[in-house]
């Protein structure tokens, strides 16, 4: 999970900050290892180095830099088969959401070597519902919060999505829905077109 | 037990079964569901027949045939403007009057789903086809990131290559590697000597039993001449069929010829690769330094191949013109050069310069030298009689 998180933040800041300001980071988080192949490393250590440089050099916090990173995993179209992925889950973002708890099985399905983090959607009979993401990596709530709102408007849906800070392990989400059909949203063929890799 | 039937009204049927066909006695597709009526649009109310081609397991065109044989499992094709391969069980209903068909795309579900837009809501929240479109995009994903990746590696190694110093094949240090290595001698001017190995008939060995033949016999080659150096001298391979060896310390020029002779001898010994044997020959020029003189590792590389090259046809009578480039090169660097690549090895080469080995059986190797101040050059060439090449 920490390489695919690693690759994830290289193709984010790459792609919204350009690829200098990459390199820059890449040489400040791991100076002298020349050629920076997040997919083959694969090191904890190497995740929060590569946020410690980023901070420093974009100069936001790295919760900000998180959500920032979940957004841009739904939404740029470099990451489109991954919007692709999550759409699967239901044909409105309340669907998606109940599909939530699936995620880690789907995913582990598909490849299976990989370790996502749990996920529990609670529903208190009113419009809000809890996400908790078990967050072995702190950061992780934050990457579901802009990851989540990223979803939202790619459904059209009008909603509220907070991250409420850690607890006992877990990040906590809050998610209020006001309007699910708020905007028409993105298009979702089941069929991918062709064109897209 | 047979009467213990329930019945299902259209609504639920559909939802339950978005792909089911009832046909009633006349052969009428009487009623779809949503997602079959979405493929096969119009189908409804028509001979079902006419659009559905029940293949196997053998043949159906009839109602009176499909209640023959039903309940059973079937391959049907949906025929018309965008043909379709499904699979189907086919039960009687309604005290056999009646047949229902549930039918499902099978492993075509990507096509289908393409060619007619289908969406979530086109599948029974029980089918697993939704999740099998899932693993088929998330297997393409994983690929196409995979296939990224190789491409970051196959360049990195790439890149690695043309940095490195070994020889994959014989596993040698490479020309890099060997300049290296050379360079480093003349800086701290020891003495060494530079043999330029070039291997005769590898060529044929080549185009008549293929390169895997030819791969093992330079692989053998380089343990060959690794045997007759000693520990700090070095082999490089350093082209297709050449190889290049620093022998270390002032070496006398006896001790020299000895080795070149040696090695010659060695490498036309014949060659057994699985169950092909053949030969080859070797040419070697060699130069050396006494650590005094200030010629570059470039210079002793060339006159060590100056030396190689100059036998190279084998023929004692070389041209001058075809010598000529080469002694513009070389005079450049070594008047004393060019005075001895002028004094040919003649039928009666003069003494002081040249020597003759003594005329022997064939194959053999003839060879010369010349020494004054810090370079001495000597070629060796070993001659052999063709065909090099015999089958064991």
């Amino acid at each position: 999970m920490h390489r695919l998180a690693s690759k994830a933040i290289e193709r984010f800041v790459s792609d919204a900050y350009g690829d200098e300001v990459w390199s820059e980071i890449a040489d400040q988080a791991l100076p002298g290892e020349g050629a920076f192949e997040p997919m083959i490393l694969d090191d904890p250590w190497i995740t929060d180095a590569i946020l410690d440089a980023a901070e420093a050099k974009l100069g936001k916090p790295r919760e900000l830099i998180l959500e920032d990173l979940g957004g841009y995993l739904v939404s740029h179209h470099r990451s489109e088969p991954l919007r692709r992925l999550l759409r699967f889950g239901g044909t409105d973002f309340r669907g998606f959401l109940w599909s939530l708890e699936d995620l880690p099985d789907r995913l582990r399905l598909a490849f299976s070597p990989i370790n996502v983090p749990a996920l529990e959607l609670h529903e208190f009979g009113g419009r809000e519902m809890m996400i908790l993401v078990e967050a072995r990596y702190p950061g992780t709530g934050f990457v579901l919060t802009g990851l989540l709102r990223g979803l939202a408007d790619d459904y059209g849906a009008l909603a509220t999505i907070e991250h409420r800070g850690n607890f006992r392990g877990f990040g906590r989400v809050t998610v209020a829905i006001h309007d699910p059909k708020f905007a028409e949203g993105r298009p979702f063929d089941l069929a991918r077109p062709a064109a897209t890799s | 037990m047979g009467n213990a039937g329930i019945s299902l009204g259209q609504g639920s049927l559909a939802r339950l079964l978005p792909m089911h066909a009832v046909i009633g006695a006349d052969g009428n597709l009487i009623q779809a569901g949503p997602t079959l009526e979405r493929i096969a649009p119009g189908c409804a109310g028509r001979p079902f027949f006419e659009r559905f081609d029940i293949r196997r397991p053998c043949r159906i065109d009839s109602i009176e045939a499909l209640r023959r044989f039903a309940p059973l499992d079937l391959r049907v094709r949906l025929t018309g403007p965008a043909p379709l391969d499904l699979r189907g069980v086919a039960v009687l209903i309604e005290g056999g009057s009646r047949a229902l068909l549930n039918l499902s795309f099978g492993v075509h579900i990507r096509e289908a789903v393409s060619k007619n837009a289908l969406s979530l809501d086109d599948f029974a929240a029980t089918d697993l086809a939704v999740e099998m479109l899932y693993l088929i995009e998330a297997k393409d994903a994983a690929m196409a990131e995979n296939n990224r990746l190789i491409q970051r590696l196959e360049a990195a190694r790439s890149d690695a290559e043309a940095l490195s110093a070994t020889d994959p094949l014989t596993g040698l240090p490479n020309r890099r590697a060997l300049e290296s290595d050379m360079k480093q001698l003349v800086e701290l001017s020891q003495p060494f000597a530079v043999m330029a190995i070039d291997l005769d008939f590898f060529k044929e060995v080549n185009d008549t039993h293929g390169h895997s033949a030819g791969d093992a016999v330079l692989v053998e080659t380089a343990g060959r001449l690794t045997a007759h150096l000693d520990t700090g001298d070095i082999l490089a391979r350093i082209g297709g069929d050449e190889f290049l060896a620093i022998v270390r310390g002032d070496q006398s020029e006896a001790r020299l010829d000895r080795l070149a002779r040696a090695m010659i001898d060695t490498l036309k010994r014949p060659y057994a690769v699985d169950d092909i044997r053949c030969r080859i020959a070797a040419s070697i020029g060699i130069s050396q330094t006494d650590g005094g003189g200030d010629d570059t590792a470039d210079d002793l590389v060339a006159l060590a191949d100056a030396a190689l090259y100059d036998q190279s046809g084998r023929d004692a009578a070389v041209s001058r013109s075809a010598r000529a480039p080469l002694l513009d090169r070389l005079s450049l660097r070594s008047p004393l050069l060019e005075k001895l690549m002028l004094q040919r090895p003649s039928p009666s080469p003069d003494p002081s310069l040249c020597s003759l080995p003594p005329p022997s059986p064939m194959p053999t190797s003839i060879s010369w030298s010349v020494k004054r101040g810090g370079v001495t050059m000597m070629l060796y060439s070993s001659v052999v009689s063709r065909p090099a090449l015999k089958r064991g």
